[in-house]
Protein backbone atom coordinates (compact mmCIF):
# COMPACT_ATOMS: atom_id res chain seq x y z
CA UNK A 1 0.00 0.00 0.00
CA UNK A 2 1.43 3.52 -0.78
CA UNK A 3 0.70 6.68 1.14
CA UNK A 4 -1.62 8.08 -1.25
CA UNK A 5 -3.57 4.99 -1.02
CA UNK A 6 -3.49 4.99 2.89
CA UNK A 7 -4.51 8.19 2.96
CA UNK A 8 -8.28 7.22 1.65
CA UNK A 9 -8.62 5.06 4.89
CA UNK A 10 -7.32 8.09 6.70
CA UNK A 11 -10.81 9.21 7.81
CA UNK A 12 -12.59 5.76 9.19
CA UNK A 13 -8.74 5.11 10.82
CA UNK A 14 -8.85 8.82 12.97
CA UNK A 15 -12.66 7.61 13.70
CA UNK A 16 -11.95 4.29 14.91
CA UNK A 17 -12.30 1.98 12.14
CA UNK A 18 -9.15 -0.35 11.74
CA UNK A 19 -8.11 -2.03 8.81
CA UNK A 20 -5.36 -4.91 8.49
CA UNK A 21 -3.80 -3.66 5.84
CA UNK A 22 -4.02 0.00 7.54
CA UNK A 23 -2.02 -1.42 10.36
CA UNK A 24 0.78 -2.98 7.93
CA UNK A 25 1.44 0.39 6.23
CA UNK A 26 1.62 2.16 9.70
CA UNK A 27 4.05 -0.29 11.07
CA UNK A 28 6.24 0.11 7.60
CA UNK A 29 5.67 3.88 7.08
CA UNK A 30 7.05 6.48 9.64
CA UNK A 31 5.49 9.53 8.07
CA UNK A 32 2.06 8.30 8.16
CA UNK A 33 2.58 6.75 11.60
CA UNK A 34 3.20 10.43 12.99
CA UNK A 35 0.29 11.68 10.98
CA UNK A 36 -2.05 9.59 12.04
CA UNK A 37 -0.55 10.55 15.70
CA UNK A 38 -0.66 14.45 15.13
CA UNK A 39 -4.33 13.74 13.71
CA UNK A 40 -5.63 12.06 16.48
CA UNK A 41 -4.18 14.45 19.21
CA UNK A 42 -6.05 17.02 17.38
CA UNK A 43 -9.47 15.37 17.94
CA UNK A 44 -8.27 14.35 21.51
CA UNK A 45 -8.12 18.08 21.98
CA UNK A 46 -10.36 19.17 20.05
CA UNK A 47 -13.42 17.02 22.52
CA UNK A 48 -12.04 18.70 25.83
CA UNK A 49 -11.99 22.13 24.03
CA UNK A 50 -13.44 24.11 26.97
CA UNK A 51 -16.62 26.44 26.90
CA UNK A 52 -16.90 30.04 27.19
CA UNK A 53 -18.84 32.13 29.10
CA UNK A 54 -21.87 34.12 27.05
CA UNK A 55 -22.33 37.88 28.74
CA UNK A 56 -24.96 38.87 31.05
CA UNK A 57 -26.75 41.10 28.52
CA UNK A 58 -27.51 37.74 27.07
CA UNK A 59 -29.77 36.64 29.74
CA UNK A 60 -30.85 40.00 30.18
CA UNK A 61 -32.36 40.28 26.58
CA UNK A 62 -33.80 37.03 26.73
CA UNK A 63 -36.20 37.83 29.75
CA UNK A 64 -36.82 41.00 28.18
CA UNK A 65 -38.22 39.31 25.53
CA UNK A 66 -39.74 36.59 27.09
CA UNK A 67 -41.23 38.89 29.37
CA UNK A 68 -42.63 40.93 26.13
CA UNK A 69 -43.85 38.47 24.97
CA UNK A 70 -45.99 37.45 27.68
CA UNK A 71 -43.83 34.08 27.91
CA UNK A 72 -43.33 34.44 31.53
CA UNK A 73 -46.02 34.83 33.91
CA UNK A 74 -45.97 36.33 37.55
CA UNK A 75 -44.74 34.04 40.22
CA UNK A 76 -48.34 33.45 42.42
CA UNK A 77 -47.68 33.27 46.59
CA UNK A 78 -49.55 30.26 48.61
CA UNK A 79 -53.34 31.47 48.59
CA UNK A 80 -53.43 32.45 44.88
CA UNK A 81 -52.04 36.29 46.02
CA UNK A 82 -49.36 37.70 43.25
CA UNK A 83 -46.94 38.46 44.78
CA UNK A 84 -45.34 41.31 42.23
CA UNK A 85 -41.50 42.82 43.24
CA UNK A 86 -41.68 45.89 44.91
CA UNK A 87 -41.96 48.75 42.60
CA UNK A 88 -38.75 50.50 44.33
CA UNK A 89 -36.36 50.07 46.36
CA UNK A 90 -37.55 51.62 49.67
CA UNK A 91 -33.96 51.65 51.07
CA UNK A 92 -33.64 54.39 48.07
CA UNK A 93 -35.90 56.55 49.01
CA UNK A 94 -34.21 57.51 52.31
CA UNK A 95 -31.09 58.91 50.97
CA UNK A 96 -32.49 61.95 48.78
CA UNK A 97 -35.43 62.15 50.86
CA UNK A 98 -33.07 63.45 53.67
CA UNK A 99 -30.29 65.13 51.40
CA UNK A 100 -33.59 67.46 50.09
CA UNK A 101 -34.59 67.59 53.87
CA UNK A 102 -30.63 68.53 55.26
CA UNK A 103 -30.73 71.00 51.93
CA UNK A 104 -34.18 72.30 52.81
CA UNK A 105 -33.05 72.98 56.61
CA UNK A 106 -29.64 74.68 55.26
CA UNK A 107 -31.86 76.89 53.00
CA UNK A 108 -33.88 77.78 55.49
CA UNK A 109 -31.01 78.82 58.15
CA UNK A 110 -29.56 80.78 55.61
CA UNK A 111 -32.91 82.45 54.26
CA UNK A 112 -34.12 83.36 58.09
CA UNK A 113 -30.86 84.97 59.22
CA UNK A 114 -31.34 87.41 55.57
CA UNK A 115 -34.61 87.76 56.46
CA UNK A 116 -34.01 89.10 60.18
CA UNK A 117 -31.09 91.16 59.08
CA UNK A 118 -33.05 92.67 55.89
CA UNK A 119 -36.58 93.23 57.58
CA UNK A 120 -37.13 95.16 60.72
CA UNK A 121 -40.89 95.55 60.90
CA UNK A 122 -42.99 94.18 57.53
CA UNK A 123 -43.90 90.51 58.11
CA UNK A 124 -45.38 90.15 55.09
CA UNK A 125 -45.67 86.84 53.56
CA UNK A 126 -44.03 85.17 56.37
CA UNK A 127 -45.71 85.68 59.56
CA UNK A 128 -48.76 83.24 59.42
CA UNK A 129 -51.17 82.32 62.45
CA UNK A 130 -49.65 79.00 64.07
CA UNK A 131 -50.77 75.75 62.72
CA UNK A 132 -51.03 72.82 64.42
CA UNK A 133 -49.28 70.32 62.83
CA UNK A 134 -51.61 66.84 62.10
CA UNK A 135 -50.75 63.50 61.88
CA UNK A 136 -49.09 62.66 59.21
CA UNK A 137 -50.88 59.92 57.93
CA UNK A 138 -54.04 62.21 58.04
CA UNK A 139 -52.67 64.35 55.66
CA UNK A 140 -53.97 64.68 52.29
CA UNK A 141 -53.19 66.98 48.87
CA UNK A 142 -54.85 70.20 50.66
CA UNK A 143 -53.09 70.40 53.63
CA UNK A 144 -49.80 69.93 51.39
CA UNK A 145 -51.06 72.70 49.15
CA UNK A 146 -51.39 75.00 52.39
CA UNK A 147 -48.33 73.82 53.91
CA UNK A 148 -46.84 74.93 50.73
CA UNK A 149 -48.64 78.58 50.74
CA UNK A 150 -47.34 79.18 54.26
CA UNK A 151 -43.79 79.24 53.59
CA UNK A 152 -41.54 81.70 51.90
CA UNK A 153 -41.91 82.28 48.03
CA UNK A 154 -38.40 81.53 47.84
CA UNK A 155 -38.71 77.86 49.74
CA UNK A 156 -41.59 76.81 48.14
CA UNK A 157 -40.60 74.99 45.39
CA UNK A 158 -37.81 72.74 47.84
CA UNK A 159 -41.10 71.83 50.06
CA UNK A 160 -43.25 70.82 46.90
CA UNK A 161 -40.15 68.62 45.65
CA UNK A 162 -39.83 66.95 49.63
CA UNK A 163 -43.39 66.62 49.69
CA UNK A 164 -44.01 65.06 46.32
CA UNK A 165 -41.46 62.56 46.89
CA UNK A 166 -42.05 61.86 50.12
CA UNK A 167 -45.62 61.07 49.02
CA UNK A 168 -44.58 58.73 46.32
CA UNK A 169 -42.74 56.96 49.37
CA UNK A 170 -45.60 56.48 51.41
CA UNK A 171 -47.89 55.44 48.25
CA UNK A 172 -45.45 53.08 47.28
CA UNK A 173 -45.16 51.73 51.22
CA UNK A 174 -49.16 51.49 51.02
CA UNK A 175 -49.36 49.45 47.98
CA UNK A 176 -46.69 47.23 49.98
CA UNK A 177 -48.04 46.38 53.10
CA UNK A 178 -51.84 46.37 50.95
CA UNK A 179 -50.28 42.94 49.09
CA UNK A 180 -47.95 41.93 52.06
CA UNK A 181 -50.22 42.74 55.21
CA UNK A 182 -47.22 40.49 57.41
CA UNK A 183 -44.82 42.04 56.10
CA UNK A 184 -42.92 43.81 58.85
CA UNK A 185 -40.39 45.40 56.37
CA UNK A 186 -43.51 47.06 54.58
CA UNK A 187 -44.90 48.21 57.93
CA UNK A 188 -41.89 49.67 59.30
CA UNK A 189 -41.23 51.75 55.46
CA UNK A 190 -44.81 52.93 55.79
CA UNK A 191 -43.83 54.58 59.23
CA UNK A 192 -40.39 55.55 58.20
CA UNK A 193 -42.54 57.28 55.29
CA UNK A 194 -44.83 59.17 57.87
CA UNK A 195 -42.44 60.16 59.58
CA UNK A 196 -40.58 61.38 56.81
CA UNK A 197 -43.66 63.93 55.76
CA UNK A 198 -44.17 64.81 59.58
CA UNK A 199 -40.02 65.87 59.27
CA UNK A 200 -41.20 68.37 56.25
CA UNK A 201 -44.34 69.84 57.97
CA UNK A 202 -42.29 70.19 60.96
CA UNK A 203 -39.57 72.13 59.45
CA UNK A 204 -41.93 74.33 57.28
CA UNK A 205 -44.22 75.03 60.93
CA UNK A 206 -40.58 75.93 62.68
CA UNK A 207 -40.04 78.13 59.78
CA UNK A 208 -43.72 79.74 59.63
CA UNK A 209 -43.57 80.17 63.16
CA UNK A 210 -40.41 82.36 63.82
CA UNK B 1 -24.28 13.26 21.19
CA UNK B 2 -24.05 12.73 24.94
CA UNK B 3 -27.29 12.81 26.53
CA UNK B 4 -27.34 15.74 29.18
CA UNK B 5 -30.25 15.22 31.78
CA UNK B 6 -28.48 16.70 35.46
CA UNK B 7 -29.34 18.09 38.60
CA UNK B 8 -28.34 21.41 38.83
CA UNK B 9 -27.26 22.95 41.84
CA UNK B 10 -31.09 25.09 41.60
CA UNK B 11 -33.54 24.43 43.25
CA UNK B 12 -34.77 21.60 40.76
CA UNK B 13 -34.04 19.36 37.80
CA UNK B 14 -33.91 20.02 33.88
CA UNK B 15 -37.14 17.93 34.00
CA UNK B 16 -39.01 19.80 36.75
CA UNK B 17 -37.69 23.32 35.00
CA UNK B 18 -39.19 22.38 31.69
CA UNK B 19 -42.17 21.03 33.05
CA UNK B 20 -42.65 24.95 35.09
CA UNK B 21 -40.83 26.62 31.83
CA UNK B 22 -44.06 25.56 29.94
CA UNK B 23 -46.44 27.14 32.35
CA UNK B 24 -44.18 30.39 32.01
CA UNK B 25 -42.19 30.19 35.51
CA UNK B 26 -39.40 32.74 35.16
CA UNK B 27 -36.99 30.77 37.23
CA UNK B 28 -37.40 27.61 35.48
CA UNK B 29 -36.60 29.64 31.93
CA UNK B 30 -33.32 31.10 33.96
CA UNK B 31 -32.37 27.29 35.47
CA UNK B 32 -32.45 26.12 31.84
CA UNK B 33 -30.77 28.86 30.38
CA UNK B 34 -27.83 28.56 32.96
CA UNK B 35 -27.91 24.46 32.19
CA UNK B 36 -26.68 24.88 28.72
CA UNK B 37 -25.63 28.53 28.58
CA UNK B 38 -21.96 27.77 28.08
CA UNK B 39 -22.57 24.97 25.27
CA UNK B 40 -24.77 26.81 23.13
CA UNK B 41 -22.29 29.75 23.29
CA UNK B 42 -19.44 28.23 22.48
CA UNK B 43 -20.98 26.28 19.37
CA UNK B 44 -22.16 29.72 18.14
CA UNK B 45 -18.82 31.15 18.86
CA UNK B 46 -16.66 28.25 17.50
CA UNK B 47 -18.76 28.34 14.32
CA UNK B 48 -19.07 32.21 13.73
CA UNK B 49 -15.45 33.69 15.24
CA UNK B 50 -17.04 36.35 16.66
CA UNK B 51 -18.18 36.96 20.34
CA UNK B 52 -21.26 39.86 19.32
CA UNK B 53 -22.49 37.55 16.52
CA UNK B 54 -22.30 34.39 19.05
CA UNK B 55 -23.93 35.99 21.62
CA UNK B 56 -27.28 37.45 19.41
CA UNK B 57 -27.31 33.90 18.22
CA UNK B 58 -27.59 32.22 21.49
CA UNK B 59 -30.00 34.54 22.34
CA UNK B 60 -32.03 33.45 19.18
CA UNK B 61 -31.63 30.08 19.83
CA UNK B 62 -32.70 29.88 23.19
CA UNK B 63 -35.79 31.90 22.51
CA UNK B 64 -36.66 30.01 19.29
CA UNK B 65 -36.42 26.76 22.36
CA UNK B 66 -38.78 28.57 24.69
CA UNK B 67 -41.47 29.71 22.30
CA UNK B 68 -41.23 25.96 21.84
CA UNK B 69 -41.01 24.38 24.88
CA UNK B 70 -44.51 23.53 25.40
CA UNK B 71 -44.78 21.28 22.30
CA UNK B 72 -41.12 19.54 23.89
CA UNK B 73 -42.88 15.66 24.69
CA UNK B 74 -39.44 14.32 25.61
CA UNK B 75 -38.92 11.68 23.04
CA UNK B 76 -35.26 13.05 22.88
CA UNK B 77 -33.21 14.59 24.90
CA UNK B 78 -33.57 18.20 26.04
CA UNK B 79 -29.99 19.33 25.46
CA UNK B 80 -30.13 17.49 21.94
CA UNK B 81 -33.30 19.55 20.94
CA UNK B 82 -31.92 22.78 22.05
CA UNK B 83 -28.09 22.18 20.37
CA UNK B 84 -29.43 21.18 16.82
CA UNK B 85 -31.59 23.97 17.47
CA UNK B 86 -28.92 26.49 17.96
CA UNK B 87 -26.60 24.69 15.14
CA UNK B 88 -29.90 25.35 12.70
CA UNK B 89 -29.49 29.07 14.13
CA UNK B 90 -26.00 29.97 13.00
CA UNK B 91 -26.12 27.46 9.54
CA UNK B 92 -29.02 30.23 9.21
CA UNK B 93 -26.48 32.78 9.65
CA UNK B 94 -23.46 32.19 8.47
CA UNK B 95 -25.84 31.16 4.88
CA UNK B 96 -27.14 34.84 5.03
CA UNK B 97 -24.24 35.92 5.37
CA UNK B 98 -23.08 34.18 2.04
CA UNK B 99 -20.70 32.01 3.48
CA UNK B 100 -20.55 28.56 2.02
CA UNK B 101 -21.39 26.65 4.95
CA UNK B 102 -19.80 22.96 3.21
CA UNK B 103 -17.52 22.98 0.11
CA UNK B 104 -19.81 20.99 -2.18
CA UNK B 105 -17.36 19.59 -4.33
CA UNK B 106 -14.14 19.55 -3.52
CA UNK B 107 -12.82 21.59 -6.89
CA UNK B 108 -14.41 25.07 -5.26
CA UNK B 109 -11.66 25.15 -3.05
CA UNK B 110 -8.72 27.42 -3.32
CA UNK B 111 -5.06 26.52 -3.84
CA UNK B 112 -4.66 28.43 -0.02
CA UNK B 113 -7.92 26.73 1.58
CA UNK B 114 -6.53 23.29 1.09
CA UNK B 115 -4.21 21.34 2.92
CA UNK B 116 -0.88 20.57 1.61
CA UNK B 117 -0.35 16.93 1.26
CA UNK B 118 3.21 16.57 3.11
CA UNK B 119 3.97 13.06 3.47
CA UNK B 120 7.19 13.77 4.47
CA UNK B 121 6.83 16.18 6.66
CA UNK B 122 10.24 16.79 8.74
CA UNK B 123 8.94 18.71 11.93
CA UNK B 124 8.20 16.95 15.19
CA UNK B 125 4.81 15.10 15.95
CA UNK B 126 2.13 17.22 17.25
CA UNK B 127 1.05 15.23 20.04
CA UNK B 128 1.60 16.42 23.37
CA UNK B 129 2.25 19.69 22.08
CA UNK B 130 -1.26 21.29 21.21
CA UNK B 131 -2.22 23.94 23.37
CA UNK B 132 -5.73 25.10 23.28
CA UNK B 133 -5.22 28.49 22.94
CA UNK B 134 -3.56 27.92 19.61
CA UNK B 135 -5.90 25.17 18.43
CA UNK B 136 -8.66 27.58 19.24
CA UNK B 137 -7.07 30.16 17.28
CA UNK B 138 -6.46 27.50 14.29
CA UNK B 139 -10.20 26.66 14.31
CA UNK B 140 -11.31 30.45 13.78
CA UNK B 141 -8.77 30.29 11.07
CA UNK B 142 -10.59 27.42 8.72
CA UNK B 143 -12.43 28.24 6.12
CA UNK B 144 -15.93 28.34 7.28
CA UNK B 145 -16.58 24.97 5.05
CA UNK B 146 -13.95 23.19 6.85
CA UNK B 147 -14.86 24.59 10.55
CA UNK B 148 -18.04 24.00 10.40
CA UNK B 149 -18.20 20.36 9.75
CA UNK B 150 -14.99 20.31 12.04
CA UNK B 151 -16.87 22.09 14.77
CA UNK B 152 -19.80 19.56 14.72
CA UNK B 153 -18.27 16.39 14.43
CA UNK B 154 -14.73 16.67 16.38
CA UNK B 155 -16.28 19.44 18.83
CA UNK B 156 -19.48 18.88 19.39
CA UNK B 157 -19.43 14.92 18.51
CA UNK B 158 -22.29 15.07 15.93
CA UNK B 159 -22.13 12.01 13.72
CA UNK B 160 -21.79 12.14 9.93
CA UNK B 161 -25.39 11.02 9.36
CA UNK B 162 -26.63 13.63 11.59
CA UNK B 163 -24.05 16.33 9.94
CA UNK B 164 -25.21 15.52 6.77
CA UNK B 165 -28.84 15.95 7.39
CA UNK B 166 -28.24 19.28 9.22
CA UNK B 167 -25.94 20.98 6.65
CA UNK B 168 -27.80 19.58 3.81
CA UNK B 169 -24.25 17.02 2.42
CA UNK B 170 -23.76 13.75 1.66
CA UNK B 171 -21.94 11.47 4.39
CA UNK B 172 -19.17 11.12 1.74
CA UNK B 173 -19.08 14.99 1.69
CA UNK B 174 -19.05 15.20 5.36
CA UNK B 175 -16.56 12.90 5.74
CA UNK B 176 -14.44 14.24 3.02
CA UNK B 177 -14.38 17.99 4.56
CA UNK B 178 -13.58 16.38 7.67
CA UNK B 179 -10.67 15.01 6.97
CA UNK B 180 -9.60 18.10 4.92
CA UNK B 181 -10.00 20.04 8.04
CA UNK B 182 -8.19 17.77 10.60
CA UNK B 183 -5.17 18.11 7.84
CA UNK B 184 -5.16 21.84 7.50
CA UNK B 185 -5.45 22.01 11.28
CA UNK B 186 -2.34 20.10 11.60
CA UNK B 187 -0.37 22.73 9.05
CA UNK B 188 -1.59 25.23 10.93
CA UNK B 189 -0.28 23.78 14.55
CA UNK B 190 2.66 23.29 13.24
CA UNK B 191 3.07 26.58 11.17
CA UNK B 192 2.01 28.36 14.46
CA UNK B 193 4.43 26.15 16.40
CA UNK B 194 6.99 26.89 14.42
CA UNK B 195 6.78 30.54 14.24
CA UNK B 196 6.73 30.23 18.39
CA UNK B 197 9.98 28.75 17.97
CA UNK B 198 12.15 31.40 16.14
CA UNK B 199 10.30 34.21 18.00
CA UNK B 200 12.90 36.19 20.39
Amino acid sequence: MTCTEFEKYLPDLIDGEARSENAAHLGECAACAELVSDLKAICSEARNLETCEPSPRVWANIQRTLEAEGLIRPVLQPGGVLAEPRRRSFGAWLLPLTALIVLGVGALVYSNRSAVSNSTTSNVGVLKPPVVVPRASQLDEFDDEQLVSQVAPSMRAAYADNLRNVNAFIQDAQEDLKLNPDDDDARHFLMEAYEQKESVYDLAMNRSAQ
Amino acid sequence: MTVASKKQNSKFSEAEAIELAKQGDAEAFRALYDLHRRRVYSLCLRMTTNTAEAEDLTQEAFLQLFRKIVTFRGESAFSTWLHRMAVNVVLMHLRKKGLQVVPLEETTETEEDAPKKDFGAQDPALAGSIDRIRLQNAIASLPAGYRTIFVLHDVEGYEHNEIAEIVGCSIGNSKSQLHKARMKLRELLKTSRAEKAIQP
